[in-house]
């Protein structure tokens, strides 16, 4: 380059330092300075929060002198308390052993499956035309511990229904483990939030099965806290909708319906999951109501969010075979919204014939496409009661008199409900979900309690690229049903 | 109300000059505004300490910048979600046309170009913001200048051609 061309270049530069940016109207000094002041107030109030909540669990965490007694798990040391529930284990959060030549991939293979099934099965019971929100990571995580305890055709029941049957008990625990950890490992390294939790809540004066305690710690890095459903089951439930609200980040409160647990239940098997991630690539800040097409022929005015001005997204597209289908994905990559819009049969249709090969074979036809993308921002959430569900699918045996959970303990046991609540928000921001699984078991003595039975509709599945595992799926058709 | 006032001169006189700094990095003079106003805002929340340092309209074109690089791994719902509006910032079609002939540079000596020529600062202190060494920003500064002078050239063809 000449000197000429170089002196005109640093002066074209130079010139943009006094330019000027144009007739729309900045915010007032005033203002800027009423915004900021409001955040450090609002910072302040954090830290107080923050303060009062480190107070707490130092309190909670001066050791007590417990000796085991009482407590026929009398190797237990009280780790924490909250109100009338004493934290024997917590948990550890770290991933359990990892057997040689058990990979998570076979278990993630597994879990894709068990998921397509999942919601075909609560789609059905749901008549396949209401919005659906469920998180089949959560739901099996929280089955795989239960799997821990099961023995004869209660765990063979358990397997095969989440897809597990052709490895050993002690893979399938590894499998799942190795899931979690690879999951959370990558959530990580992408700078996303994507957090599982899993506790066991024990009935006081309940005799546990070492290897099922020393498994579940383990593999599923579960925390135990001991309650006494027999004399107070509302508080037992009040310290186990904390935890809940905890671990989902205030989004899900209260995981069992009234009535659920009793002064017969001996046992809670729950698990958390929490999602939060921004798009990689990103829409315009606003919303713009636009029609969407409800399945019966209507239509109804939604917030619409859209591709930026600066220009259109950069995505994996497919609109072959009668699906429009468009991947999404979230800072760092490998997690992604996967987006499957039917033009030409019904969504119920879909989810009632999508199988994991069907999966790859869309995954495989999409191709990066330059796109402009409207869809509709959601703001849903659900709750499964999943015995039916779970009867469907092959597991029966866990909720009958004759369900055998020795492996978790000498005292006879069985299911008495399984349940799920799940959110999912989705902003031109990124994606927030929630969802929250618990397994009640009581002592099958006295009866079992009875169990309660894009401008069209479309899927929308959090996955991990990578090993395929579904985070969390949804069923939309009335985006604005809430 | 001395902060107050020295606060809103600085935001007066810099926010122009700051949302073409930022416009030139990113290449969408609308959202710059939107960093700008975010700095500004953060810079209120601690401006005893800020007013202090040499250059506070640094501190801020700094802040801007890295929520404008980083944005959306930082976090967008704390920006002004409410005060982002779809149109573009309209621009003089020359200064337009240099920061289109930015965008076509390479990420690394587009940044370059803009925090020395544009912003300001030293060889030393672009490398410090880049994490390079200087004898590489050099490079870049010299292979950017030169690419940036062909794009100019390019865009006044191309202008004429259209005449």
């Amino acid at each position: 380059m000449g000197s000429d061309d170089e002196v005109v270049v640093v002066r074209e530069l130079a010139m943009l330092e006094n330019v000027s940016t144009g007739t729309r109207p900045w915010l007032e000094p005033e203002e800027l300075r009423r915004k900021g002041r409001n955040r450090r107030l609002r910072r302040r109030g954090g830290v107080v929060g923050a303060a009062l909540v480190v107070v707490v669990l130092l309190a909670t965490l001066i050791p007590i002198g417990f000796g085991g007694r009482g407590n026929p798990n009398g190797n237990f040391h009280v780790a924490a308390r909250s109100g009338p529930a004493i934290q024997l284990v917590s948990a550890n959060g770290t991933a359990g052993p990892i057997l040689a030549g058990t990979s998570s991939r076979a278990v993630a293979r597994s879990e894709q499956q068990f998921s397509l099934s999942l919601l075909k099965q609560i789609s059905a019971f749901n008549s396949g035309s209401s919005n659906i929100v469920v998180s089949p990571l959560s739901l099996a995580t929280a089955l795989a511990m239960l799997e821990l305890g099961a023995k004869g055709s209660t765990e063979t029941q358990l397997a095969h229904t989440l897809g597990t049957s052709a490895l050993t008990a002690e893979q399938q625990a590894a499998g799942w483990s190795a899931l979690s950890a690879e999951l959370a490992a990558a959530g990580t390294s992408a700078g996303i939030a994507l957090q599982s939790a899993n506790s066991l809540w024990l009935q006081k004066g309940l005799a546990m099965e070492p290897t099922f305690m020393t498994d579940l710690s383990s593999y599923f890095a579960s925390g135990v806290w001991q309650v006494d459903f027999a004399a107070d089951p509302s508080a037992a439930v009040v310290a186990l909708n904390a935890w809940v609200a905890r671990e989902t980040h205030g989004h899900i409160t209260s995981l069992f319906a009234p009535g659920a647990i009793t002064n017969q239940t001996a046992l809670v098997l729950a698990n958390a999951v929490y999602f939060k991630a921004a798009w990689e690539q990103p829409f315009s800040a606003g919303t713009v109501d636009d029609t969407f097409h409800l399945p019966g022929g209507t239509t109804s005015p939604v917030p619409f969010m859209r591709t930026p001005a600066g220009g259109p997204l950069d995505v994996p597209v497919s609109t072959a075979s009668g699906l429009d289908v468009v991947q999404l994905p979230y800072v760092g990559g490998r997690m992604a919204a996967l987006v499957i819009m039917p033009t030409a049969e019904s969504l119920s249709t879909l989810t009632g014939s999508l199988t994991a090969a069907g999966l790859d074979r869309i995954v495989s036809s999409m191709k990066p496409t330059s796109l402009d993308l409207a869809m509709p921002t959601l703001s849903l959430s659900d709750t499964h009661e999943l015995i039916p569900t779970l009867k469907t699918l092959g597991t029966r045996a866990a909720f009958a008199s004759n369900a055998d959970l020795s492996g978790l303990s000498p005292t006879p046991l069985v299911v008495t409900d399984v349940v799920q609540k799940a959110t999912l928000d989705v902003t031109p921001w990124g994606t927030e979900a929630t969802a929250a699984t618990g397994i009640a078991v009581a002592n099958s003595a006295r009866p079992a309690s009875a169990t309660l039975a894009i401008d069209h509709p479309f899927l929308f599945l959090i996955r991990d690229t990578d090993t395929g595992a579904i985070l969390f799926e949804a069923q939309v058709n009335s985006p604005g049903a809430g | 109300m001395q902060a107050e006032d020295e606060f809103d001169e600085l935001y007066r006189t810099s926010r122009d000059r700051l949302v073409v700094q930022i416009a030139a990095i990113t290449g969408d003079p609308s959202e710059a505004r939107d960093f700008v106003q975010e700095a500004f805002i953060r810079a209120w929340t601690k401006w005893d300490q800020i007013s202090t340092y040499d250059d506070p309209e640094g501190w801020i074109r700094r802040v801007a910048y890295r929520l404008a690089v980083g944005r959306w791994r930082r976090g967008r719902k704390l920006l002004l979600r409410a005060d982002v509006h779809q149109e573009r910032v309209e621009m003089p079609g020359e200064q337009a046309g240099v920061i289109e002939a930015l965008q076509r540079l390479p990420s690394m000596e587009r940044r370059a170009i803009v925090l020395h020529h544009v912003c300001g600062l030293s060889v030393e202190e672009t490398a410090a913001e880049l994490s390079a060494p200087s004898g590489t920003v050099k490079s870049w500064l010299s292979r950017g200048r030169a690419r940036l002078a062909t794009e100019l050239d390019d865009t006044e063809e191309v202008g004429h051609g259209k005449r």
